[in-house]
């Protein structure tokens, strides 16, 4: 439920935006961290990542191949199918940070929560914002389910596949809202480090 | 008191206005195809929203009615496939529906009728516009509370527990420092989940703010009478702020006439509602408007303008004004201002016994009552046709009826007004309703016109870049309506009259009665104002009902 309340912050539109990298900071590190701790497998947080993408991917690739055309006006996209899910955030490559450091550091706690909370924001970052150039190349193509569109949208809009210049954060804007969101990541983390703590203490 | 109802009457303004006043439902009466229909459009208060269609069919061989949403903007191809509106039972051709609205601007709601002489077609303008927020009733909103407490004190119960029985194995004793653990985990996550509760609220008031941002607001004007030449002018200047939504839809460069004419105009004097006047400014620019003022007694009057853009989207802008002249009131056929010969105003006596004007006592027309016979000036009678039983009722859909007998007691030769048999307005005594009528509806004709010929001509989304320029566009406006100035009366009603919907009444062929469609929309006491023409003239006539 989170995550969809979440999502709205997550198109494809948003990715060169640090709002997004916020949000991503606040929830994701939380479940990962306590994943990674708590769970019984090594690899806690890639697994969840793994079980995350398959579904979304999944779910856009299968939809699509249903009928349906919107009953309700102004239709300005005559759609004829079901529209696809968004492609899944790249959360298996931070997830996999985050295991890393679970398998290799030994520190206190607070050390630890830097560490992932760096970990988290630095990796998405690298990974996620380059790939939103993808997103927006592929144009539609199935396999990155890129052609949802609303209904009452102009499907026509010049920046369908493209970033706006008021879409994109640069500058000051761009340092101060990565500083803000890797602040959010440390706590997160330090949130989701101390549950996954208590998850592995818990006796009955 | 006066001064009391003059400002509940404002407030009720500033809160009702709408495209037209406190009265949303919008009425249809005239044929798709071969079929009579009288329609009653509810839109929704908010979109996206439902508007609640009402379709009674005069006739026979109706097989089955339905209904689409038309958008201005989105154009025939942005359709939805159409609803079927389905049989009301026991009510023999009546058919109701729902349609759903779900973007604001100028839409029309499309009727296909099809039946035994096959298919016909009609549009019904709707605005589809939010013009209020919704408030949660106040029982659900105490089971959500109520809800929410409970989560939140189970929520608050199990972290206690988590973090100090929880830890504990099963077979050792609890001892008084987990109790504290408890206690501690408990204040903790009731303090965090307090914060989430108000990171909650925090976000739904900030999309509440965002709605309001794009809620309905009708534009404002400032009136003034101004002096040019030793003659009382009305100036009616609009506030030209940019709104947050519907900028083209709105744009005060983009109106087009309706009935030939930029603006329509009625005032009425506030409180006693005794006098009535149907002015047409002019543009001086895009934002003012300006008419002569005929020699109207002193006081405040409720003012009312009415106008239709390229987008065919319609609306009324209010104000009010302070008439103190200097020279006496005279009646209409006396005026010496130069009025055109579409301006017309009368006095009538006052809703109130107690506002009697003695000044006036001498020129009044004496308001008539459903089913009386009214004298008026030109000597003819005025006749509002109705059963002795029946009483009217806020809500229902009625045929309004009147009827003109000349001095002989014979039915009268109505002629066109401005290329319609007759215009009425409508106006609830509190001031809180307001319409414009013509016998096919409450919808304004001029916006009918405009979303069918983008049907008609185009299929898709309006081409922003085609549009003429907002200048030329005005200057070509400005002289369609001169040149229909500059026609006689017949030759002007022809134009005006061409491209209207079976205007004809095939009730009355002998054009002594005018039908106006209509719904009350709230129970109280109503004026209504019919203006026909006969004999070249315009004739004023007014009735006051009561409404259940």
């Amino acid at each position: 439920m989170i995550f969809t309340i979440a999502s709205d912050s997550f198109d494809r539109h948003d990715m060169h935006n640090v709002s997004l990298y916020q949000v991503a900071s606040v929830l994701f590190p939380i479940f990962m961290v306590a994943f990674s701790m708590a769970s019984k497998s090594k690899w806690g947080a890639t697994s969840a990542a793994i079980v995350y993408s398959v579904f979304l991917l999944l779910m856009s690739w299968i939809l699509p191949l249903f009928p349906a055309t919107p009953r309700l006006g102004p239709v300005l996209n005559p759609i004829t199918t079901f529209q696809p899910f968004e492609f899944p955030l790249l959360l298996l490559f931070p997830a996999i940070a985050i295991d890393l450091i679970t398998h290799r550091i030994d520190k206190n706690r607070w050390v630890k929560s830097l560490l992932y909370g760096f970990a988290f924001l630095v990796v998405f970052l690298i990974v996620q914002w380059p790939f939103a150039n993808v997103l927006m190349a592929s144009k539609g193509h199935w396999f990155f389910a890129t052609s949802r569109w609303y209904f009452g949208s102009e499907p026509t809009w010049e920046f369908r596949y493209a970033f706006a210049d008021w879409m994109v954060s640069s500058g000051m804007d761009f340092v101060i809202g990565l500083s803000i969101a890797l602040g959010l990541s440390i706590v997160s983390a330090f949130v989701g480090l101390t549950w996954g703590n208590w998850m592995k203490k818990i006796v009955r | 008191m006066r001064k009391l109802f003059l400002v509940t009457v404002l407030l009720c303004l500033s809160f009702l206005a709408d495209s037209h006043i406190g009265s949303p439902g919008v009425t249809f009466e005239g044929k798709a195809g071969a079929y009579g229909l009288l329609v009653l459009i509810t839109p929704p208060d908010v979109i996206p929203g439902t508007a609640v269609i009402n379709i009674y069919t005069k006739g026979t061989g109706v097989e089955s009615i339905w209904a689409k949403p038309i958008y201005w903007y989105a154009g025939s191809k942005g359709t939805p496939s159409a609803d079927e509106m389905k049989p009301v039972p026991n009510e023999p051709g009546h058919y109701q529906g729902l349609v759903w609205l779900m973007d604001s601007g100028t839409s029309g709601i499309n009727l296909e009728v099809r039946g035994t002489s096959g298919t016909g077609q009609i549009l019904v303008p709707v605005m589809a516009i939010s013009t209020t927020q919704k408030v949660m009733p106040a029982s659900l909103g105490w089971i959500l509370f109520g809800l929410c407490v409970l989560l939140v004190v189970l929520m608050i119960t199990i972290i206690g527990a988590s973090v100090s029985d929880g830890l504990v194995k099963p077979e050792e004793q609890i001892s008084p420092w987990v109790n504290r653990k408890r206690w501690i985990g408990a204040s903790i996550s009731a303090v965090l989940l307090l914060l989430m509760l108000w990171g909650g609220k925090t976000w739904w008031d900030s999309w509440a703010a965002n709605y309001k941002r794009f809620l309905y607001k009708p534009l404002r004007a400032t009136s003034s009478v101004i002096q040019k030449k030793g003659k009382n002018f009305l100036e009616f200047k609009i506030d030209t702020t940019r709104h947050a939504n519907l900028n083209f839809t709105r744009k005060l460069s983009a109106i087009v006439p309706d009935h030939g004419k930029l603006m329509h105009m009625f005032l009425v004097r506030a409180g006693s509602m005794d006098v009535f006047a149907h002015l047409h400014p002019q543009r001086q620019d895009s934002s003012t408007f300006i008419s002569p003022l005929p020699q109207l007694p002193n006081g405040t009057y409720l003012l009312f303008g009415d106008i239709t853009r390229l987008s065919g989207f319609s609306e009324t802008i209010p104000d009010t004004l302070l008439i103190e002249n200097k020279i006496p009131v005279v009646s209409a056929s006396v005026d010496s201002t130069s009025l055109n010969r579409d301006d017309t105003y009368f006095i009538t006596n006052p809703i109130n016994k107690n506002l009697n004007d003695p000044l006036l006592a001498s020129n009044i027309v004496v308001c008539g009552k459903p089913g009386i016979k009214t004298p008026l000036a030109d000597g003819s009678t005025a006749i509002w046709e109705k059963g002795i039983t029946e009483s009217y009722l806020a809500g229902k859909l009625y045929e309004l009826s009147f009827s003109i007998l000349d001095e002989n007691g014979k039915p009268a030769d109505l002629q066109p007004y401005l290329g319609m048999m007759g215009h009425a307005v409508v106006m609830k005594t509190d001031g809180s309703v307001y319409i414009h009528l013509h016998p096919v509806g409450s919808y304004s004709m001029a916006s009918q016109a405009t979303i069918q010929q983008r049907i008609d001509k185009e299929t898709g989304p309006v081409n922003w870049s085609k549009l003429t320029k907002a200048t030329i566009f005005m200057d070509s406006v400005n002289q369609l309506v001169a040149s229909l100035d500059a026609l006689s009366e017949d030759d002007r009603n022809k134009k005006l009259m061409g491209n209207m919907p079976d205007t004809a009444d095939p009730d009355h062929p002998d054009h002594a009665t005018v039908t106006f469609p209509y719904s009350f929309p709230t129970a109280g006491s109503y004026r209504i104002w019919i203006q026909m023409k006969r004999n070249g003239k315009i004739l004023n006539s007014a009735f006051d009902v009561e409404v259940e």
